[in-house]
């Protein structure tokens, strides 16, 4: 249903309803009004008969007319009856013997009488010479009633027609900024995703609007970071196989020291290829949280051997520091193994050349910490990027997902991992693991 | 023909090199796109062959360096990105064609071909000025029906000059589309190769502009 049919279908009850309690007050009030009306025109015409009659008795008594012999039996079905008698009963003269047989003498003001099943109002009036009683049909007060309420609910019916047909042409014109709405977002196409510029003067419409506009916003956020994910994948895959793939056909159309280099590079490639594709596992291996929950004591400092045997790294190289029980059980050997491999490798591939790299490896009660330290040039952009994944700040090295597996792997042992860059040369990773399970401290 | 090829993978751009060379065109790599918008300002390219994403920014803004410059340099994006609307985006903002990695080298030169004939608004696949004749195809050089015999550089030599049929070119442009920007030659190399390309196409067909440089004689004149 819409929701102007639904709008209409509120107001118009509620509408119709008062409406016809204030029509049932103004209906009551002129029925009382009417009987007023009528009562007085009975006391009027009953003192004019009375002064026509004392007027008339000075030179006539029975107004030329014999004693009980009606002045008037035209039998009128409409209009007033008249019966003028004596005092002591006798009628002199009645406008209508067959239907107004009144009791002889009835008590002055109003009374109500039914005569042969038809009912009357009769006003008497008794004076010291005559009793004039004014009597008229209570049904022809009805009709008169029925008739003035007919009259008048015709134009009401009217208007209240039109007062709903206006008030659906309103409502229609008030709610066409939510047509408009509807109409701009169901026309859009699904890449459309630029804000709603809707002209409209409807208070309750605008949070609307800017909510519909902060959701396309987000969402054109999310389809550009995807977009971005899959251009950065698809380079970093497509990239060492090309390699491989243009090498080899290098190495078909050339011969000697030209064929054996083309050969080499596309190894390279392929190698290349590989550690990208383990780095992906490594990454759909983290889905595996049986694997970071259940191992074994192993020990830290030939782990960190294995780390700098993988790295062709003499530990001359690198400034280490391991303040650390030397036997570990706060993480798994692999998820440690990586965390510092990948670390080391940022640092010797985007750190400022010949530069010293300090690794801090820290136990306390409550934490577990390691702090890899290098110099290096880095933009906001680049500290705000560095752990998308596949995101690099420079396309000759790497593979954009080494940081992004540290904070893969940091996340999943509920650690945290923070960046800070010193008078814009000295760049450390800082994480921590909390061992007691609180990192507020 | 010369070619800039701008790509940041050291192992790809060295296979376009040699597999490029292989096919007779002079190929000058270079990694970012500060490096490709300084060898456009001091040298002249026959195409470019350009990689979208680059260390220092993106291909797309190259090309509108190029556009802005008014340089007539056909592009040519080589990327990973195979997407419609990369590939609608690329071709709108003005590259000329546009080939997904990984390639195939025989399409790559068939469509560096391409771009070149529909630049140079050449309507044969082939190159000719008179009876001199040369098919990229096979890289075969005919003068009339007989064909020549030439070694690399000649080979090179005599296709710079074909692709300028009415262009004087001087020492530089010749040693480019030689040896390519980086690498430093002195003329008496230049000198030899076009001797002996006069020795075995003939001795009036390259003609020497003094002060100048060399230019293709008139096609009559390749009868004589």
């Amino acid at each position: 249903m819409s929701l102007r049919l639904k709008l209409l279908l509120i107001i118009a009850p509620v509408f119709s309803f008062l409406w016809l309690i204030a029509s049932y007050f103004s209906v009551t009030q002129l029925k009382d009004e009417i009987h007023q009306a009528m009562d007085n025109r009975l006391v009027s015409t009953a003192r004019m008969v009375s002064n026509l009659v004392l007027s008339s008795q000075q030179t006539n008594p029975t107004f030329g007319l014999e004693v009980t012999r009606p002045f008037n039996d035209s039998g009128s079905a409409k209009g007033l009856a008249c019966k003028i008698s004596s005092l002591n009963g006798e009628i002199i003269a009645n406008s209508h013997p067959d239907e107004l047989n009144l009791p002889s003498v009835l008590p002055s003001g109003f009374d109500s009488v039914a005569i042969e099943g038809i009912k009357w109002r009769v006003y008497t009036l008794n004076t010291p010479h005559h009793s004039i009683s004014i009597a008229e049909r209570l049904s022809e007060r009805q009709s008169l009633f029925i008739e003035i309420v007919l009259v008048n609910a015709l134009p009401t019916l009217i208007a209240f027609l039109v007062s709903f047909i206006f008030i659906w042409f309103a409502l229609g014109r008030e709610l066409r900024p939510l047509q408009q709405l509807r109409k701009a977002i169901s026309d859009r196409s699904p890449q459309d995703l630029k804000p709603i510029q809707l002209e409209h003067n409807l208070v309750e419409l605008t949070p609307l609007i800017s909510s519909q506009n902060r959701l396309f916003k987000k969402l054109n956020k999310v389809i550009e970071r995807e977009k971005s994910f899959t251009d950065n994948a698809a380079h970093e895959l497509r990239t060492p196989l090309t390699g491989i793939i243009s090498q080899l056909q290098v190495a078909k159309v050339t011969e000697g020291n030209d064929r054996e280099k083309a050969i080499q590079q596309s190894l390279y490639s392929a190698t290349r290829l590989q550690k990208l594709v383990e780095n992906l596992l490594l990454l759909a291996r983290k889905e595996n949280r049986q694997a970071f929950q259940d191992f074994e004591k192993w020990n830290l400092h030939s782990e960190l051997t294995n780390v700098f045997d993988e790295l062709n790294l003499s530990k001359d190289h690198i400034n280490v520091q391991v303040d650390a029980s030397p036997t570990n059980n706060h993480m798994p050997a692999f998820a440690f193994n990586t965390i510092i491999k990948n670390l080391l490798e940022n640092a010797l591939q985007h750190g400022l050349a010949d530069s010293a790299i300090s690794l801090v490896i820290q136990e306390t009660k409550r934490r577990f910490t390691i702090k890899v330290t290098n110099r290096a040039v880095l933009s906001h952009h680049t500290l705000e990027n560095m752990t998308q994944r596949f995101w690099r700040a420079s396309s000759a090295q790497g593979n954009g997902l080494g940081l992004a597996i540290v904070k893969t792997f940091v996340d999943e042992l509920d650690g945290r991992m923070d960046f800070i860059y010193e008078n814009n040369q000295y760049f450390s990773v800082y994480i921590v693991f909390p061992l007691d399970g609180d990192l507020t401290h | 023909m010369n070619i800039l090829l701008v790509e940041d993978d050291p192992i790809i751009a060295d296979a376009i090199c040699i597999y490029l060379a292989n096919a007779v065109m002079q190929v000058t790599p270079v990694a970012s796109l500060k490096e490709a918008k300084h060898y456009i300002t001091v040298c002249t390219f026959d195409i470019c062959l350009l990689d979208i994403s680059l260390p220092d920014g993106s291909g797309l803004e190259f090309i509108k360096v190029v556009k802005n410059a008014n340089l007539s340099l056909p592009i040519i994006l080589l990327t990973a990105r195979d997407a419609i609307e990369d590939k609608v985006q690329g071709l709108n903002d003005g590259a000329d064609d546009y080939v997904t990695k990984p390639f195939d080298f025989e399409e790559l030169v068939a469509r560096i071909n391409s771009v070149y004939r529909r630049s140079t608004q050449q309507q044969n696949s082939y190159l000719q000025h008179g009876e001199l004749k040369y098919d990229p195809n096979n890289k075969q050089a005919r003068l009339g029906d007989k064909p020549l015999d030439l070694s690399a550089f000649e080979l090179k030599l005599l296709v710079a000059f074909l692709s300028n049929p009415n262009r004087i070119l001087d020492e530089n442009q010749l040693k480019n589309d030689l040896y390519g920007v980086n690498d430093d030659v002195n003329s008496n190399a230049l000198n030899v190769h076009l001797f002996n390309l006069r020795r075995k196409v003939g001795k009036n067909i390259i003609v020497t502009v003094r002060g100048l440089g060399f230019r293709l004689a008139p096609p009559e004149a390749l009868k004589e």
